[in-house]
């Protein structure tokens, strides 16, 4: 009996030195979090960005409003890093959104302006992998998809007779034929 | 003669081609294939189309099936597979989409079954079309704006924390009542003259004052009067503190030389009697 009240006195103690470490380490996360919070919401300067991936998305965010977007595309590409999908998807969105930009500033006969596009289309689709559900990425892919559609490759019958007739070219001084 | 020859060469061409090609598609037929979604499909839908396996009398052979996480034709990307015993689920997302309500087919696939021989699975019907009316063009279309961030959840933390702080005070209290009772009418004897002691830390308490707070708690304890000279019934009859025999001798004997002697010596000092009083508490309350 007096062992099992002197462990149940040291369980009791345990539990209570635990339980206070444990909240205080929580805590102290909550804190943090809290100050990243701030910087995600603008109300805080911080020299510099804080490391959470979150914060390194509203950085980039607040880059693209400034006219800096390509510090944004850089900072939205480490971003992809995350194993937040929601937010990996937000990343490819806005990054698409970068791109799609780009291409409609781009002049019309600009060739850049389908590279863009075709860039912008596929961070939409990984965007969309990853949440099918965002519906921007969907309206903006479509938007995208109407400047550069693709369309199915028209499919056209081998004709045979025309194989076996061949190629014939020729050229100065003998001929060659071509199957 | 010439064209009799060639006519009948040309119908048993027709019935040999017929009739092998009757046999090769012969096992696709048996397969039975459904789809989830089959019209009013948009860009970023996702598609599963079931091939139903219960009729094959063989495994399918997972190495040759087709390889997930690629785009298969023009609208639609294969996202995972999952293949059972009974039933093979092709998971599509589809990725683009014509400018009208157009029908489509879904990717055909060759996969080996376990005995070598190649099936094609078939295929099934789905219609897809645009979400966004193009006729006017993509220039009077605006574009949706970049996602704003969002803040980090602080639920769970705050959750774990409300949880252990909670668990803390417990903990706190539990052992609070148990060092110093629930009441006061309900403490031990050494848990008040405990709680006398650390109370009168914070006054100017004599170490008269201190030793007759402990001869009570031995008074209580042994429910009589404990002189020195009765200090083997008290062990006797109180064995838990037999253990702290030496100090509770020592502290008698001092007390009685300071309080009943003619020449009054030195009593004990206050250090000593808060500490023998923690030990009797904690022997008490184990006790």
């Amino acid at each position: 009996m007096n062992k099992l009240f002197h462990l149940a006195h040291w369980l009791l103690v345990a539990i209570f030195v635990i339980s206070l470490i444990v909240a205080a380490q929580t805590g102290y996360a909550l804190w943090q979090t809290n100050k990243v919070n701030n910087f995600i919401k603008g109300d805080v300067e911080f020299e510099q960005v804080p490391e959470h991936l979150k914060s390194q998305f509203a950085h980039a965010y607040r880059e693209v409003q400034n006219d800096q977007s390509d510090f944004a595309l850089a900072r939205l590409t480490t971003v992809l890093a995350t194993e937040d999908p929601d937010l990996e998807a937000a990343a490819y969105f806005n990054r698409g959104n970068i791109h799609l930009r780009h291409a409609l500033a781009t002049d019309e006969t600009d060739t850049a302006r389908i590279s863009f596009v075709g860039l912008a289309k596929q961070d939409y689709r990984n965007a969309l992998l990853l949440n099918s559900s965002l519906w921007d990425a969907r309206y903006n892919l479509e938007l995208a998809l109407l400047i550069a559609p693709e369309e199915p490759p028209i499919s056209q019958t081998f004709d045979k007779s025309k194989a076996r007739k061949g190629v014939v070219v020729q050229t100065t001084g003998f001929v060659v034929d071509l199957p | 003669m010439i064209n009799l020859r060639y006519g009948i060469l040309k119908w048993m061409m027709f019935i040999i081609i017929t009739f092998y090609s009757g046999l090769s598609f012969a096992v696709d037929d048996a397969l039975d294939v459904s789809v989830d979604h089959s019209w009013g499909l948009l860009l970023g839908d996702n598609v599963t189309v079931e091939v139903d396996l219960t009729s094959l009398d063989q495994t399918i052979d997972k190495s040759s099936m087709p390889i997930e996480g690629k785009r298969y034709g023009t609208w639609l990307y294969l996202k995972t597979i999952d293949l059972t015993s009974s039933k093979l689920m092709f998971h599509y997302q589809l990725v683009n989409v014509p400018l009208k309500n157009t029908t489509i087919e879904t990717p055909i696939f060759d996969v080996k079954k376990a005995d070598g021989q190649w099936i094609t699975l078939p295929t099934i019907a789905i219609t897809i079309g645009p979400s966004l009316v193009s006729e006017l063009g993509f220039e009077n279309i605006i574009a949706k704006p970049d996602l704003k961030p969002t803040l980090i959840s602080t639920t769970d933390s705050q959750k774990h924390l409300k949880f252990y702080a909670l668990l803390a005070i417990i903990s706190a209290i539990v052992l609070g009542l148990w060092h110093f009772g629930w009441k006061m009418k309900n403490r031990q004897p050494f848990a008040q003259a405990v709680h006398d002691l650390s109370r009168f830390k914070l006054h100017a308490v004599s170490a008269d004052q201190a030793a007759r707070i402990l001869h009570s708690a031995f008074n209580h304890t042994a429910n009589t009067v404990v002189v020195y000279g009765e200090l083997d019934s008290l062990f006797e009859n109180h064995q838990w503190l037999q253990s702290l025999q030496t100090e509770i001798t020592l502290f008698y004997e001092q007390s009685e030389q300071h309080f009943f002697a003619r020449d009054a010596q030195q009593g004990p000092d206050l250090n000593s009697v808060r500490k023998l009083a923690k030990a009797c508490r904690v022997k008490e309350m184990l006790a």
